[in-house]
């Protein structure tokens, strides 16, 4: 595996063996209770057969009986059934937005790249960790569905996909969203990776319906610091990278406005993620990712922002 | 608005710079491609409240700017007076009535009519410049050119004089001004207060002038810079008659006066009038309760021993100083001599009769009688008034006739006997004999007809002192004479033939009357009223020639022939010579003695009303800006500074609006 991994830090620019070699130590961690079919790391909501003591419980006619616990009955003269944790694997579903909006990038790199990035990473160290884990690249809808699976060998398939990722298209996130919630079967980790270019009211819909889908919904929003600044001195074609209408303005007029509208949609953007219990994190793409990640890993390591 | 520098409102397409340069700046643009569109059409859609109105207010505050700096160095005048100015004229011709009704003040200025007229027009004629400056006063008529502006105003002729203008005849003036000399854009200013009696708007000159302005093909523009304000506090005084009395030993001089206001006024008021005779003074307190007051018959005595004189009178100070003194000479009344030259009895007999009865049974009057071949043989030197009945004269007796009337004399001309119905008889037609450039022409033999007009306001027509007109429309006329030949109609008949005419002469009257005085045709001798009235007056007239005193209205054309001869005897001090004839004064040559005065029509207030303005100027390019006496503000101010602060405002404007807007510093939305 560790060849095989060279190989691909040969090929894939998305990934930094470095980057990999420091987060390997930090687990990726479900802030909810996940249903593998193997034994993992994550808590189950059902009980199991790890070390971890959850609670006695009465017994019942059908109960194996391999697990009363005959001290419980010693000292009480109660038949009771010891039960413990069950800890299995965790479905990392990554969504990686490739629509054209995506293509930007005004620090040498695009936001595309950016979310390759991420994404490949996590992918690595879920598979790493013994967790399933799939890709869905989305724009104006599915380009690509990888379906989680724990392989290592799927790592290939996954960067493979990501490389050939091609911004294109216009951004139907929110649509994507309630389709994704209702075909992941299985609770699962779901890492969004885009810009959202979105109205908040719809994706405050498509978070809610995932949420409903006992999800765990985290979410990469990458902006790129000219987009945030919006410091243009000459008036200015802005030509859209989803194929809509270009727009002349005279940037120094705008300015303002824009600001305005940018700061009500963050604001909006906020409100609807700390309501929904979306695991946010806003990222300039000019931030280290592996930086970004490692907070990421962390918080999640903690249970921050746990609902 | 008018401007000094009309042709720099050529850059006023500059205007459109700052529009240009937006659409350079615009064609200058880089493009992007960009991801964050959504908060771009959020944006565009906040634009469209304020901040577009924002961005077409910096527009419109450059183009603002520009428009400012154009109109301030094109000089802007703020006067509705103009009209649209073509820039500097050419030549400016001042009109300037002097008339006395000029020296009006206001209540509340001590600053007269032709003061503030002067005044005024010397600021807005300074700020308008012209390359030619010429000016025609009322009193002269005469164009005189000037350097500059400023010497227009500094010349004598633009002091007070107490004729009457004549507005027809200025305009006339300057008609044959630029006819002769040819000038480029021209401005007529005309500074008058609009009294009737100045413009004459009755005048059959009016059309004339009017109708060769407007085919004049330089481009002439009138300006009236009028001062109508109605004097309310002013009464003027002047003296109607005077006359030694005429009974044996009196020692007395009987004055008719006369005290007028303007119409409205009705309180009562105690006006000491000083009568000054031969240097003795006496004062008399006349009791003023309406707008006019007549005293008639005063007695003032004097020395007997002197065999003429003169004196005056005035009144006390008030807004008006010229109508407040009113000077009058004396004399033994002259013999009241008349020649009556007929070829026929029947008319030589009514004729006479006329002249012979004296008006007053004191005065003596005295006829001679006869022919033409009689008239060699006769005085003409002592008579007042020669009566012509019969072909016109020619010849000698021509050259005899013209001499009298040269002299001052009065000829009144009767038409020949006609025979019977027929238009050509001896005395008529193209080949008849011509006096004075007139004719008579033919004869018209009709039914009945009638006299329909003639001129109750002046000459032998005149309507009398108390106002009753002549019975000239019960004249009946069967057959009248015709005239060829330039005159002015004194009464008309149905159909426009004149029956009494006057022709044009520099001195003495010139009269032709169209009846003939055989009862078949005419009951003018019959009636005798009509006949005796133009013979006595014509008679006077004439009589004013030989007497040693005599008085002129001020501005009459023989007082202007007789006064180089002039000293003055009493008047205002600073009159100059060349003035005696437009100044009112006591004037001496020899043993005569001339009293000028302003006329009768001075003393009315009646004014020419806007529309009647309208009527005269009507084609012509005709602005007017009323004004009053005391007002030191320039009817025309120059205004780029206004323009110059409304550019500096807008350009401050925009800089205010153009400053960017606080943002948010980018961390707080990262």
């Amino acid at each position: 595996m560790d060849e095989r991994l060279i190989t691909e830090r040969k090929q894939r620019t998305f990934l930094d063996p470095q980057v990999l070699a420091r987060l390997a130590a930090l687990p990726l961690m479900s802030r909810r209770p996940m249903l593998g079919q193997v034994s993992g790391r994550h808590a189950s909501p059902h009980r199991g057969a790890s070390v971890e003591f959850a609670e006695y419980r009465k017994y019942v006619p059908g109960d194996d009986l391999r697990r009363l616990d005959w001290r419980a009955y010693g000292r009480s003269d109660r038949f009771y059934v010891k039960e413990f944790e069950a800890d299995t694997n965790l479905r990392l579903c990554l969504v990686v937005d490739t629509s054209g909006s995506m293509d930007f990038g005004s620090v040498g790199i695009t936001k595309l790249e950016y979310a390759r990035r991420v994404a490949a990473t996590l992918g690595y160290l879920a598979i790493q960790q013994g967790d399933a884990v799939g890709l869905s690249c989305v724009a104006e809808g599915i380009v690509t569905s990888i379906p989680p699976k724990r392989s290592p060998a799927h790592l290939t398939v996954l960067f493979d996909t990501l490389e050939q990722a091609n911004p294109s298209g216009q951004t139907r996130l929110d649509t994507i969203l309630h389709e994704l919630a209702e075909t992941i079967r299985q609770r699962a980790l779901i890492v969004i990776l885009s810009d959202l270019f979105i109205e908040p009211a719809s994706l405050r819909s498509c978070f809610e319906h995932l949420r409903f889908r006992k999800h765990d919904v985290a979410a990469f929003h990458l902006l790129d610091p000219e987009e945030l600044a919006f410091a243009f001195q000459r008036p200015t074609r802005f030509v859209d990278l989803e194929g809509g209408p270009a727009i002349f303005a005279e940037p120094s007029e705008i300015a303002d406005r824009y600001h305005r509208a940018l700061k009500i949609y963050l604001d909006e953007l906020k409100q609807v993620v700390l309501e929904t219990g979306v695991d946010y994190r806003r990222v300039t793409i000019d931030a280290a990712y592996d930086t970004v990640l490692t907070q990421f890993l962390v918080d999640r390591a903690r249970g921050k922002g746990l609902r | 608005m008018n401007f000094l520098q009309p042709w720099l409102l050529l850059g006023l397409p500059l205007l459109l710079l700052p529009i240009i340069i937006h659409l350079i700046n615009q064609w200058r643009y880089q493009t992007k491609r960009w991801g964050a569109m959504m908060f771009l059409l959020a944006a565009n859609r906040m634009a469209r409240g304020y901040a577009k109105i924002r961005q077409y207010l910096i527009l419109a505050m450059r183009m603002l700017a520009i428009a400012g700096l154009v109109f301030a160095i094109s000089r802007p005048l703020a006067s509705g007076l103009l009209g649209f100015s073509g820039g500097r004229p050419d030549t400016t011709i001042v009109l300037l009535d002097r008339s006395p009704s000029m020296q009006q003040r206001s209540d509340t200025s001590a600053a007269t009519k032709l003061e503030t007229a002067k005044l005024q027009l010397r600021q807005t004629l300074q700020t308008l410049g012209s390359n030619h400056w010429v000016l025609i006063d009322s009193a002269n008529g005469q164009p005189r050119e000037f350097d500059k502006a400023a010497d227009l105003f500094d010349a004598p002729d633009t002091q007070p004089a107490h004729a009457s203008a004549n507005l027809p005849e200025m305009l006339q003036a300057s008609l044959e001004y630029l006819q002769k000399n040819r000038p480029g854009q021209t401005e007529v200013w005309i500074c008058s207060d609009q009294r009737q009696s100045d413009w004459s708007t009755t005048s059959n000159q009016w059309t004339a002038v009017r109708d060769a302005f407007r085919q004049f093909p330089q481009s002439v523009r009138f300006h009236l810079l009028s001062y109508p304000e109605a004097a309310t506090e002013n009464i003027a005084i002047r003296v109607t008659d005077v006359h030694r009395d005429r009974t044996e030993g009196s020692q007395e001089l009987v004055m008719s006066l006369m005290l007028s206001r303007p119409e409205g006024s009705s309180a009562k008021k105690t006006i000491p009038v000083q009568i000054e005779v031969n240097g003795a003074r006496s004062e008399i307190a006349a009791e003023m309760a309406g707008s006019t007051l007549e005293i008639k018959d005063h007695r003032v005595a004097f020395d007997p021993a002197l065999p003429k004189g003169w004196g005056r009178v005035t009144i006390p100070a008030d807004t008006n100083l010229l109508d407040n003194e009113f000077y009058f000479v004396f004399d033994q009344p002259p013999l009241r001599r008349s020649i009556v030259i007929s070829e026929d009895p029947e008319s030589a007999y009514p004729l006479a009769l006329a002249a012979g009865i004296s008006p007053d049974p004191q005065w003596k009057a005295d006829v001679t009688r006869g022919t033409v071949d009689q008239l060699a043989s006769m005085d003409l030197d002592t008579a007042g008034l020669l009566v012509w009945q019969g072909t016109l004269p020619t010849g000698s007796t021509a050259q005899v006739v013209s001499d009298f009337v040269r002299r001052g004399g009065q000829v009144l001309f009767f038409p020949p006997t006609p025979e019977g119905d027929a238009e050509m008889g001896p005395g008529f037609g193209p080949t008849s004999n011509e006096f004075m450039g007139l004719r008579w022409s033919a004869w018209k033999a009709s039914e009945k007809a009638m006299v329909e007009n003639w001129r109750g306001d002046q000459d032998l027509l005149a309507s009398t002192r108390s106002g009753s007109s002549l019975p000239v429309g019960q004249i009946e006329l069967r057959g009248h004479a015709a005239i060829s030949g330039d005159t002015s109609t004194l009464a008309s008949m149905s159909g426009g033939d004149p029956l009494l005419a006057k022709a044009t002469t520099e001195n003495g009257g010139v009269y032709f009357c169209t009846a003939s005085l055989s009862s078949k045709y005419s009951n003018l001798a019959r009636s005798g009223i009509v006949l005796y009235v133009i013979i006595q007056r014509a008679l006077d007239k004439g009589l004013e020639s030989l007497g040693n005193t005599r008085d002129f209205v001020a501005g009459d054309s023989q007082a202007k022939n007789l006064s180089s001869a002039w000293t003055k005897v009493a008047g205002s001090d600073d009159i100059l010579s060349t003035e005696f004839a437009v100044q009112s004064g006591i004037y001496q040559d020899g043993d005569r003695l001339f009293a000028i005065n302003r006329g009768l029509a001075e003393d009315q207030t009646d004014s020419v009303q806007d529309e009647q303005l309208d009527e005269l100027f009507a084609g012509l390019n005709f602005a007017r800006v009323e004004s009053k006496a005391g007002n030191v503000a320039s009817i025309v101010r120059e205004i780029w500074r206004l323009f110059l602060i409304a550019m500096i405002a807008a350009m401050i404007i925009e800089a205010a609006m153009c400053l960017p807007k606080w943002v948010r510093p980018q961390g707080a939305l990262a």
